[in-house]
């Protein structure tokens, strides 16, 4: 469990923010490789990126780089660069709060992805893919084989560089230093094998699938029961290995697969952090990046399964999403971020984009840079660390060149933000968003395991040529007896839900099924999508939820199954005595609550409108749909609001945009502008793909 | 791969690469014969929709044909020979070969599969993932700079577009013709403004004042440079030639098999 409360750490996650002794700290940093540079070069290089209003440090700690050979290392004495000790005091020195990231895996397109190549040499440790073979990741220089997490072979191995590492950082953890934090691994994903049979089928694996499943069902009797199978024993019981589905009670197998491979990342992620915490690092903050969904195309359920953020935070203290787009890619960073920000205790971004990786095509330039920092401040993250800071072999266009030398317009843009960032009091502010959108978890494991080919993770474009995340081009269209084919009609729902909301001037926020009903609370419209099969513990907490006196939306049908495909009317039993609104949706007063069911998509966007007015839900208006808003408020001064206006097209747009009340004095903060209204509404030509981010006094 | 200039670098892509990932693509997935999947990867309404797979590569072509202008190109897929392919060839890895074998194989091993990954227009090698737009197989590239980089050296191949510097690679090759370093002119340190001669000359100084000799130094404008790469088999040295001749094309360093006088 992550010492993030109840304990006596000085280090806390509280109110989204990372508190040192009770005080909340700005996590406002960025990369610097100190084994890439000449050691004279990181005193002047620190000062530039101090200058530009950095405030924290992110550091890769290479494994690869330092192990001389088994157990041995080189921390300066071969080469001076190596001196992780005196880089780590270096910028204690310069007054930065320092973020390390050990690994074992750092990516930070090294050779070996970060471990010494012997480990990936090693056939034992690596992963397996449903037919058998090694898992290999297409990357610059070298291809790699995924390893496998499961292997205690590999953990040992891991914890000789784990002592060694841990030895120097423990020294330099906060109090007694700078360090206040530590990432675990590096986004988690079978080395991006993120297809359901892609990996991990290893002799571990498949051990730690058969506890999975023995913990989860109560023994072979309750995964017989679950399956409808009659296994003599827990061995006999085999993965999924490709999806030849053809009738729904296959789901639960199916669908466990996948739970599994989340847990498999979670269970590996847990037992590192241990490992950090017993060599001195248990009082900093732990935290994970999972890759950014899809790389930067994004979709609709690249969030979830194989990742889960959720219950991860069960064991480190946060957990984010790497963001790298271009401006084109709006919606994508809009749901990462509207993601984190629903779901993670603190909405830190790990890695958030400052100059190019190689090998994307058509990379982005320092306009996309502006406009996906704002689109990331705008839904509401709370932190972030630029990857890279500082440009070098296999980086380019970052702020600061690899001999110094500043690119004076990122130094100037990235400075202003952060400067923007202080002046603006953002931290004080926070999301108004009392919709909440969840994704449906359970039909996304479906989906993730209904793909009909394996395609494997690939950096470089070879051959596959299709998203190795589960899609609509990809997976099976069986209906699996039902009248349609869940794993498709789930995310039409999803995206029929989340178009209407972004179009209806409600603040929402993103999470999944996986969020606790506990953290609903302070949301007044819960919207799922739910279709013949729900699990029951969920249908009872959506009902709870109601009855508490919010209101869910739901739709196209209310469940009659549970996950394991019994029998389970909960929500059906409850919307028993609706009644048909004037939008067609069928309503049911539950408690001081409602459930409301929408059966047809042409009905969602009218249905929620009639919701959020039902429930009394604040409303900004806008005179384009191309327009986005979102508001921010402050918990201390109701009349304070951060209002950020994005027009994310390719066409310049003259906006109208009201608020929802009466406006005081409005001051668009990135230009340093004080704007005249007529008192209702902010009315501005937004360039495309533009942001306007206004302080404003609004009054009921 | 350092100090590499982004607008440079993302020009070089646009000219030198063509991904088959944006491509609108008709996609049939069947599981012997029966087909499991019929769909255009950017949602369009398609034609000629089948239950059943018997000849894949009559089947591919006619779908092509039947959806002109919808489909840049149909992919038929069986899903057995797929899972096949993939674990060949990520069976076939080998920690100490290079990148460019590996990925190398991975295009060579879809013959094998030319019934089970079907492609129309081309070959699923020539057609799927990245493809070089150069108008050359690898064995010409690795031909060429032998015949006209020499081993040890710099090579610095460029586009202008009308007054300034459009792309450029600069390339550092070993003693075996292996490249060892990329990058592109840097605009902080040369001035890529000016006369296409001009810029040419400035580059290979620039190059040349950092200790490197460069042997091959080429910079062509946009369209000398798409009329070059276009061109195939004889027909590129003839164009060469002619580009030359005709003043498309500006020579720093070339070896005497590359002067036009």
């Amino acid at each position: 469990m992550p010492q993030n409360s109840g304990t006596h750490r000085p280090i806390a996650v509280q109110d989204s923010a990372l508190t040192l002794h009770g005080e909340p700290t700005a996590m406002y940093g960025g990369a610097v490789h100190y084994w890439r540079l000449e050691r004279d070069r990181w005193a002047p290089i620190l000062d530039s990126v101090r200058a530009m209003g950095f405030t924290m440090i992110s550091i890769y700690i290479p494994w690869e780089v330092h192990e001389i050979s088994k157990g041995r290392f080189d921390f300066g004495e071969i080469n001076p660069s190596n001196d992780i000790d005196a880089f780590l005091t270096l910028c204690e020195e310069k007054g930065f709060s320092i973020v390390v990231r050990p690994g074992p895996q750092i990516n930070s397109e090294l050779t070996w992805f970060g471990y010494p190549k012997r480990i990936l040499a090693n056939e034992r440790l690596h992963a397996r893919s449903a037919q058998g073979s090694k898992v290999i990741l297409t990357q610059v220089p070298k291809p790699i084989p995924a390893l496998n997490y499961a292997s205690e072979e590999f953990l040992d191995e891991t914890a000789l560089w784990f002592d060694a590492i841990c030895a120097i950082l423990a020294k330099h953890a906060y109090p007694h230093g700078g360090i206040v934090a530590a990432q675990v691994d590096n986004e988690m994903a079978y080395f991006f094998n993120v297809n359901a049979y892609a990996a991990d089928y290893s002799d571990e694996s498949i051990a730690g699938y058969r506890e999975f499943l023995a913990t989860k069902h109560g023994g072979l009797a309750g995964i017989n029961a679950a399956y409808g199978t009659e296994h003599a024993d827990l061995a006999s019981v085999e993965p999924p290995r490709r999806f030849e589905g053809t009738t729904y009670t296959q789901i639960p197998w199916y669908a466990d697969w996948s739970e599994y491979r989340e847990r498999y990342l979670i269970t590996a992620m847990d037992r590192l952090a241990g490992m950090m915490r017993e060599r001195g690092l248990g009082g900093i903050a732990l935290f994970h990046n999972y890759p950014h969904p899809l790389g930067p195309g994004g979709a609709a359920s690249g969030f979830t399964t194989p990742f889960n953020l959720m219950e991860l935070e069960d064991k480190l203290d946060f957990v984010g999403f790497d963001i790298y787009a271009r401006k084109e890619l709006y919606a994508h960073v809009k749901t990462v971020v509207s993601y984190v920000v629903g779901t993670s205790r603190y909405p830190y971004i790990p890695e958030f984009i400052a100059g190019v990786w190689p090998w994307y095509l058509n990379p982005g330039d320092l306009s996309d840079e502006e406009f996906v920092t704002k689109a990331a401040l705008m839904h509401g993250i709370r932190g972030f660390s630029r990857y890279m800071l500082v440009e070098r072999d296999r980086w380019l266009d970052s702020p600061i060149r690899r001999d110094g030398r500043e690119r004076a317009d990122k130094v100037g843009v990235f400075g202003k933000v952060n400067t923007l960032l202080d002046e603006a009091e953002y931290l004080r502010f926070g999301r108004e968003a009392e919709v909440l959108l969840l994704a449906n978890r359970e039909y996304d494991r479906l989906e993730a395991t209904s793909v009909l080919i394996s395609f494997p993770g690939d950096f470089l474009e070879t051959p596959s040529g299709f998203s190795e995340y589960a899609g609509a081009l990809t997976i099976s269209e069986d209906a699996l007896g039902f009248d349609q084919p869940v794993q498709l009609l789930k995310g039409t729902w999803f995206g029929a839900f989340s178009a209407a909301l972004a179009g209806s001037g409600y603040g929402s926020v993103l999470s999944d099924t996986a969020l606790r009903p506990e953290r609903w609370a302070g949301r007044k419209v819960v919207v799922v999508s739910t279709l013949d099969y729900l699990d029951a513990g969920l249908q009872a907490s959506l009902v709870a939820f109601a009855e508490a006196g919010g209101t869910v939306v739901m739709g196209p049908k209310a469940p009659t199954l549970d996950s394991v495909m019994r029998p389970c009317t909960v929500l059906a039993d409850a919307l028993a005595g609706a009644t048909v609104s004037a939008q067609g949706a069928r309503v049911a007063a539950v408690g001081s609550g409602r459930l409301v069911l929408v059966s047809e998509l042409a009905q969602v966007a009218a249905v929620l409108a009639e919701v959020g007015e039902a429930a009394g839900l604040t409303r900004v208006t806008v005179n384009d749909p191309g327009l986005d808003v979102t508001v921010h408020g402050a918990g201390d001064d109701p009349t304070a609001k951060l209002v950020f206006v994005a027009n994310p097209t390719a066409v310049p747009i003259a906006a109208v945009v009201e608020v929802g009340g009466r406006l005081g004095a409005v001051r668009e903060l990135w230009d340093g502008r004080d704007v005249t209204t007529d008192g209702t509404a902010i009315a501005e030509t937004l360039a495309p793909y533009s942001i306007h981010i206004y302080r404003c006094t609004v009054t009921a | 791969m350092a100090d590499i200039d982004v607008d440079q670098w993302r020009n070089a892509q646009a000219l030198l690469l063509r991904s088959a990932k944006g491509a609108r693509r008709l996609v049939v997935i069947h599981e012997a014969g029966r087909v499991l999947k019929f769909r255009h990867t950017h949602g369009q309404e398609v034609t000629g929709r089948v239950d059943t797979v018997t000849d894949p590569h009559g089947l591919a072509r006619e779908l092509f044909d039947a959806n002109d202008g919808v489909v840049d190109f149909v992919v038929i897929m069986e899903r057995r020979a797929v899972d096949a392919y993939f674990a060949q060839v990520q069976d076939a890895w080998d920690i100490d070969a290079d990148l460019d074998v590996f990925v190398q194989g991975t295009y060579a091993a879809l013959d094998a599969y030319s019934d089970g990954i079907v492609t129309y227009p081309g070959t699923a090698r020539d057609t799927l993932g990245l493809q070089w737009r150069i108008g050359a197989s690898l064995e010409d590239v690795n031909a060429a700079a032998r015949a006209f980089v020499a081993p040890g050296t710099t090579a610095i191949l460029g586009v202008h577009d009308g007054t300034s510097l459009w792309t450029s690679l600069v390339l550092d090759l070993d003693e075996e013709w292996k490249v060892t370093s990329i990058t592109t002119a840097d605009p902080s340190l040369v001035d890529i403004h000016g006369s296409r001669p001009e810029v040419t000359d400035r580059l290979v100084a620039w190059v040349e004042g950092t200790g490197k000799h460069v042997s091959l130094a080429v910079v062509a404008d946009r369209a000398a440079a798409d009329e070059l790469l276009a061109a195939r088999g004889p027909a590129k040295a003839a164009a060469f030639r002619s580009l030359l001749t005709q003043g498309q094309l500006s020579v720093g360093r070339a070896p005497e098999a590359l002067r036009v006088d």
